[in-house]
């Protein structure tokens, strides 16, 4: 049977409705958008995201409703609101969200306050999100005026009157103006007197001006006696003096000015008066006297109208945010954001939905890893990670021929595998979606197309050639049976195909597509297709829906027959000729038909049972159900424009460290200035998570923008690339850019640097046959003619100088330069898909390869300092002819290599081409490369001089944005097509080095800390090895050699404290680390006890 | 003109390179292309367009060598390579030079069977309905922790 699509009918309406619900769980299509967030159910599916998009036509991508495993939101109700999700994109590495492509509710995440987000791959990022849950009330503001003390305007003095003398503590009356006699000390003998008078001396002072005490000897007025004084403030001394002076009375007397203001009301003051070793005669007496002067603290009652008011209350809700996980081989997306006053509290729980431009990273069919659209890609991934099926069981070429026809074809999957289902039947019913056969044959899993292939990998409009042919010879005897198709199965019928439309800019929505023959069906009956869970191109829905509904009305017949084991090779999908000859009423009867194999069978006896479907062809031959589909194979797809500065089309993140820091490890970058005054950004090409960024990097050409974001996204500074170096190994890239921007960013501080291409110089010119510019060999020659002919390049003298001067050719040295260069035939579309071209002397280039503006990419890495090599990356757009209206010659396929030239006056370069690691051809250098039949051409005769005096030359198009060609009639290639946005890279956390765990002890014992104070700085101190036996000392070692690093420290189980470019010293005595931390930075509250948390980054 | 029909096996260690055995069962004591002589036989072969479970009956003669490998089979998940290769024979009975293999399966073994006169095998590259699944994972508590609660 070949009716291989199962219909979802109006008459399996059960069948329907599954389908329906599994698309509410995948969110594939989501009408509501104020939803509330959902978590995530331990059990289920983890869903996997499998898509690519593609701006040139505006196809692919998904909409993730991703399920949240961490939730925080803290609702104010006078203040502004905010929210963190943690959330559970997928299974497998994905490549990093834009913050423009995520949505809260209905709301852009960017139109949001502070908002943020970070794509994290074997974890989840924590750093700068809260994931509690909290509810502040907005309490009642305050009414009136509160009681409250104040100082007194006038001044008092105590005493005012002297006082009785005697020993012990005195209570002065708290009046008077003059001074009080503390204590007459009386002795019955001459001696030593010792003494400590202590005077209480209020506690409704506010503040103390002046005090004064006077010790005399009262038999021998005017001889003074030794004493102090010290005053203390709530046992505090404040103040101490000892000091002698003559009273103006004769006295002994201390005075000094106090000044001193006491905090609040209700202070203890207390002076002592020591006196210190009297010296006194039989009889004498000494006589201690002071007075003071000050104001009081007055209280002012509260205002009549006076509410307190109530204040704010923090409540923690009582909600679970969700806690630990290893995230082990997910993708996680960290997002947060906050809301104004007064927005509605449900508007923090709303579901976060973001668009998956790019989905899980594969090892692609067609070579290189990343994110695909090809269904046999995300097919191989499948049975790859199902384990049971071994490479050996998987029919590789038969899987990389699927992908190039499904590539070429527009063909493609963007969906979410999130309902569980068997691989087999899965991958079984899908691929008749993608015009493809999930075939078993001899053990090995294979995909085939369902219709013969041409030679480009398109489905063939030509005459059907079999694979064998069977007739009466070889048909076993008696074996032959046919079956005819019902009548209901040949009645018309209109087929709704559903797909899925959307965009960057708006949720998707179901369409359905109704799809019959002219005139046929009109009123039903409907059969039901739904590919929404994977189709986002409507023009793949009508391929689909051509197919079934002509599979439908021109399948007319079955056929099963017994052959020899001649046939055991045959595999299905495969077409065969089926003669049959037979005598009806004495007349010889033949039937030759075409068949497609469904199965083959080895009996008991050996023979092997054929049984296959018809496959109707017209009378030449060719295939009735390709012809009906040709329309819509051969329609072109949708082409949007690209837009030059495309949101975060490149972005990850680093660590940034110190200038003075020449060697920098992986996920760190630097600013620096060199000698000529000049700024430059270097970038380790290792990012944080230790994934090799460097041919991601060195595609960022000048005049590329830069931008660099910080603080969670809320800051932005841009910078246009002026220059672009590689390190040699690939282990940096250094971008020249106009400002010094290192006293922007703080060592450690996260950047998301965001590339954006330059608007390409080729949308400027295009070109068709018969019309380039040309001339790059000399700028007062210029060829107009015959350029990319099919035949030959650009004519020029011989008299000119071979070679290529592009200096003369390109007045502005400074300005990139595209130039569409080095022609290379070739007569079969794929060859060049593993191939390698390597351009040799010139340091800053890159390449890229067009056919017809839809091509693929050859990025350059720097293999010596005078080479680079270009891998062809392939797979992102089918090779496609340029067509008769621009190769009227002949039909090859023309490629060319379109150079980035950084600068005018730089080398002219070398131009080889290695196809499959064999070089076939370089330039300059006159070699005339003849490449076998059926076999890449690579042509470089535009060196050579010929026998005609002339010169042929390939290198014939140029232009600057200061100075563009002149704009052509009709464009043969397209640079926005060309210019394809740069993939998105993940953005990343820093990365944790290393953690260490200490208990409360004295910080020498093993696993123990303690803490010092150092004003201003708060000293950390912590064992050489921690409370798990950890080694402190390696790490820290390796640490303090690199200044910038990242420490956080918590306590008592406090939130991490983080602090950067730290004090950190070893005491090799004391056996521990000192981490020496500016007290203003420990947060406030912070308790030194408990156990001491350690992290470095 | 007769046609003799061989069956070649090769059994290989899940990494395809390393063989562990090579049986052929057409030429009593005679070592062809390096596959000894072993007395099996072998069933039918099917291609089928559903990607369905596929398999193949190899009965073989006891031997105490044989049901060695036979047992270290599925623990080490070797790999049977089956080649069915048709010839014209000789009148002496010594291989042809020319052998062409008209049919090949490949499969792990899946079940093996004894009885007092022969060792059946069945092997066949199944996607497990339980196992293989789409997409393969699942939430676990230890990889996404306590979920939260809203």
């Amino acid at each position: 049977m070949t009716i291989y699509i199962s219909p979802q009918s109006a008459s399996s309406p059960i069948t329907t409705n599954l389908r329906k619900d599994e698309l509410a769980a995948l969110q594939a299509v989501d009408d509501n958008a104020t939803s509330r967030q959902r978590a995530i159910q331990t059990g289920n599916s983890i869903p996997l995201v499998f898509c690519s998009y593609m701006p040139e036509n505006a196809i692919g991508g998904v909409w993730l409703a991703p399920p949240a495993v961490r939730i925080g939101a803290q609702y104010k109700e006078s203040d502004i609101s905010n929210f963190s999700y943690g959330l559970v994109l997928g299974d497998g590495e994905m490549p990093s969200i834009a913050l423009a492509d995520i949505q809260q509710g209905a709301s852009a995440l960017t139109s949001l306050l502070s908002p943020s987000a970070v794509t994290t791959y074997n974890g989840l990022a924590v750093s700068g999100f809260d994931y509690t849950l909290t509810y502040e009330t907005a309490g009642s503001p305050q009414v009136g005026t509160p009681g409250r003390y104040q100082l007194s305007a006038a001044a008092y003095f105590r005493p005012d009157t002297y006082d009785s003398l005697y020993y012990g503590i005195y209570n002065p009356p708290y009046e008077g103006n003059l001074f009080t006699n503390l204590a007459t000390i009386s002795s019955g003998s001459a001696g030593v007197v010792n003494g400590e008078y202590r005077i209480i001396l209020g506690t409704d002072i506010g503040k103390i001006f002046y005090f004064e005490i006077i010790a005399e000897d009262l038999n021998n007025p005017g001889v003074p006696a030794a004493a102090s004084i010290r005053f203390e403030i709530n046992q505090a001394v404040v103040q101490s003096l000892s000091i002698s002076d003559p009273a103006p009375s004769g006295a002994y007397k201390l005075a000094t000015n106090i000044n001193q203001d006491l905090p609040t009301s209700g202070s203890s003051v207390a002076a002592y008066i020591d006196v210190l070793g009297y010296e006194q005669a039989t009889g004498s007496q000494l006589r201690i006297a002071f007075r003071y002067n000050y104001v009081k603290w007055i209280y002012i009652p509260a205002s009549a109208d006076y509410l307190p008011g109530e204040p704010a209350v923090s409540t923690n809700l009582p909600l679970f945010p969700g806690s630990g996980g290893t995230f082990e081989g997910l993708t996680t997306l960290a997002v947060k954001g906050g809301y104004v006053a007064g927005v509605e509290n449900s508007n923090l729980y709303q579901q976060v939905r973001c668009f998956v431009r790019s989905g899980i990273v594969v090892n692609k069919l067609l070579g290189g890893s990343g994110s695909s659209n090809l269904f046999p890609d995300l097919s191989y991934y499948l049975l790859q990670k199902a384990g049971v099926a071994a490479n050996a069981f998987i029919d590789l070429p038969s899987f990389q021929l699927a992908a190039e026809f499904n590539q070429n074809s527009l063909l493609t999957f963007n969906g979410v595998l999130a309902n569980s289902a068997n691989l087999r039947d899965y991958l079984a019913s899908v691929a008749p979606y993608y015009l493809l056969r999930f075939v078993q044959a001899g053990g090995k899993y294979m995909m085939l197309p369902v219709l013969p292939l041409n030679a480009d990998k398109l489905v063939s409009a030509d005459p059907v050639v079999p694979v064998a042919t069977f007739n009466n010879e070889n048909i076993v005897v008696g074996s032959y049976q046919k079956e005819y198709a019902s009548t209901e199965q040949l009645r018309p019928f209109c087929a709704v195909m559903t797909w899925r439309e959307q965009s960057a800019a708006s949720f998707p929505v179901s369409r359905a597509l109704e799809v019959r023959f002219d005139g046929t069906a009109l009123d039903g009956p409907y059969e039901q297709y739904d590919m929404e869970e994977f189709c986002t191109d409507v023009r793949h829905a009508e391929i689909i829906g051509r197919y079934i509904i002509s599979s439908r009305k021109n399948i007319k017949h079955y056929v099963t027959f017994k052959t020899t084991s001649a046939s055991a090779s045959l595999l299905p999908s495969q077409i065969i000729e089926v003669t049959w000859s037979y005598e009806a009423q004495g007349v010889q009867q033949q039937t030759t038909d075409f068949y497609q194999i469904d199965n083959v069978v080895e009996d008991q006896l050996g023979n092997y049972q054929i049984e296959a479907t018809h496959f109707p062809t017209d009378v030449s031959g060719r295939s009735i159900i390709s012809a009906d589909m040709q329309p819509a194979l051969t329609s072109p797809p949708p082409e949007t424009e690209v837009p030059g500065d495309g949101p975060s089309a490149f972005a990850w993140s680093y660590t940034p460290t110190a200038a003075d820091v020449t060697a920098l490890l992986g996920g760190e970058f630097k600013f620096f200035v060199d000698a000529s005054n000049l700024y430059y950004v270097e970038i380790n090409s290792v990012d944080s998570i230790g994934v090799d960024r460097y041919s991601d990097l060195s595609a960022i050409a000048v005049n590329d923008t830069i931008r660099f974001s910080y603080n969670g996204g809320g800051n932005e500074i841009s910078q246009t690339v002026s220059s672009v170096q590689f390190d040699v190994s690939g282990a940096w890239v250094r971008f020249g850019i106009p400002d010094n921007l290192f006293s922007v960013f703080a060592d450690g501080q996260y950047v998301t640097i965001t590339s954006v291409s330059s608007a390409p110089l080729g949308t400027r010119f295009s070109f068709e046959n018969g019309e380039a510019q040309l001339g790059v060999q000399d700028n007062t020659t210029r060829s107009i003619t015959r350029a990319f002919d099919g035949a030959y390049s650009a004519v020029t003298p011989a008299t000119q100088e071979v070679g290529l001067l592009f200096t003369n050719a390109f007045p502005y040295h400074d300005k990139p330069y595209y130039m569409w260069s080095t022609r290379f035939y070739y007569n079969s579309p794929s060859i060049l898909s593993t191939g390698t071209l390597t351009i040799a002397g010139q340091r800053e280039t890159f390449a890229r390869v067009s056919t017809n503006g839809i091509g693929w990419q050859l990025r350059g890495v720097r293999v010596s300092s005078s080479e680079m090599s270009f891998r062809v990356v392939a797979g992102e757009i089918a090779i496609d002819l340029i067509g008769t209206a621009t190769v009227p010659v002949q039909s090859w396929v023309h490629a060319y290599v379109q150079v980035y030239w950084l600068n005018g006056t730089d080398n002219i370069p070398t131009i080889s081409l290695w196809i499959d690691g064999s070089l076939v051809g370089t330039s300059p250098g006159g070699i005339t490369y003849n490449p076998p039949t059926n076999k890449k051409d690579f042509q470089t005769r535009g060196f050579t001089k010929t026998s005609d005096a002339s010169t042929f030359y390939d290198y014939c198009l140029a232009a600057t944005d200061d100075a563009p060609l002149v704009p052509m009639s009709q464009a043969t290639v397209d640079p926005i097509v060309i210019e394809k946005d740069l993939a998105i890279i993940a953005q990343v956390q820093p990365r944790l080095i290393d953690s260490f765990r200490f208990t409360k002890g004295n910080g020498s014992t093993s696993g123990t800390w303690d803490a010092q104070s150092a004003a201003p700085s708060l000293n950390y101190n912590i064992s050489f090895t921690d409370a798990d036996a950890k080694d402190v000392d390696t790490a820290f070692n390796a640490y303090v050699a690199v200044p910038g690093k990242i420490v956080k420290i918590s306590s008592n189980g406090d939130p991490f404290a983080t602090y950067q470019s730290l004090s950190i010293t070893r005491n090799p005595f004391g056996q521990y680390w000192t981490i020496t931390v500016p007290q203003a930075d420990v947060p406030p509250g912070t308790v030194l006890s408990g156990e001491l948390l350690v992290e470095i980054y | 003109m007769t046609k003799g029909i061989a069956a070649f096996l090769t059994i290989r260690q899940s990494d395809f390179s390393t063989v562990v055995a090579r049986y052929q069962s057409y030429w009593p004591g005679i070592t062809v292309s390096g596959h000894v002589f072993k007395p099996f036989s072998v069933g039918a072969i099917t291609s089928n367009v559903s990607g369905g479970q596929q398999s193949l009956d190899i009965e073989f003669g006891l031997q105490p060598a044989l049901e060695q490998v036979v047992e270290n089979s599925a623990t080490n998940g070797y790999i049977y390579d089956c080649e069915l290769k048709e010839f014209t024979p000789t009148a002496t009975g010594v291989p042809p030079a020319t052998i062409t293999t008209f049919a090949q399966f490949v499969g792990n073994l899946l079940t093996a069977t004894k009885t007092d006169r022969i060792l059946a095998v069945q092997i066949g590259s199944n996607l497990d309905p339980v196992k293989a699944q789409a997409p393969p994972r699942k939430f676990t508590t230890t990889l996404v922790g306590d979920p939260p609660q809203l």
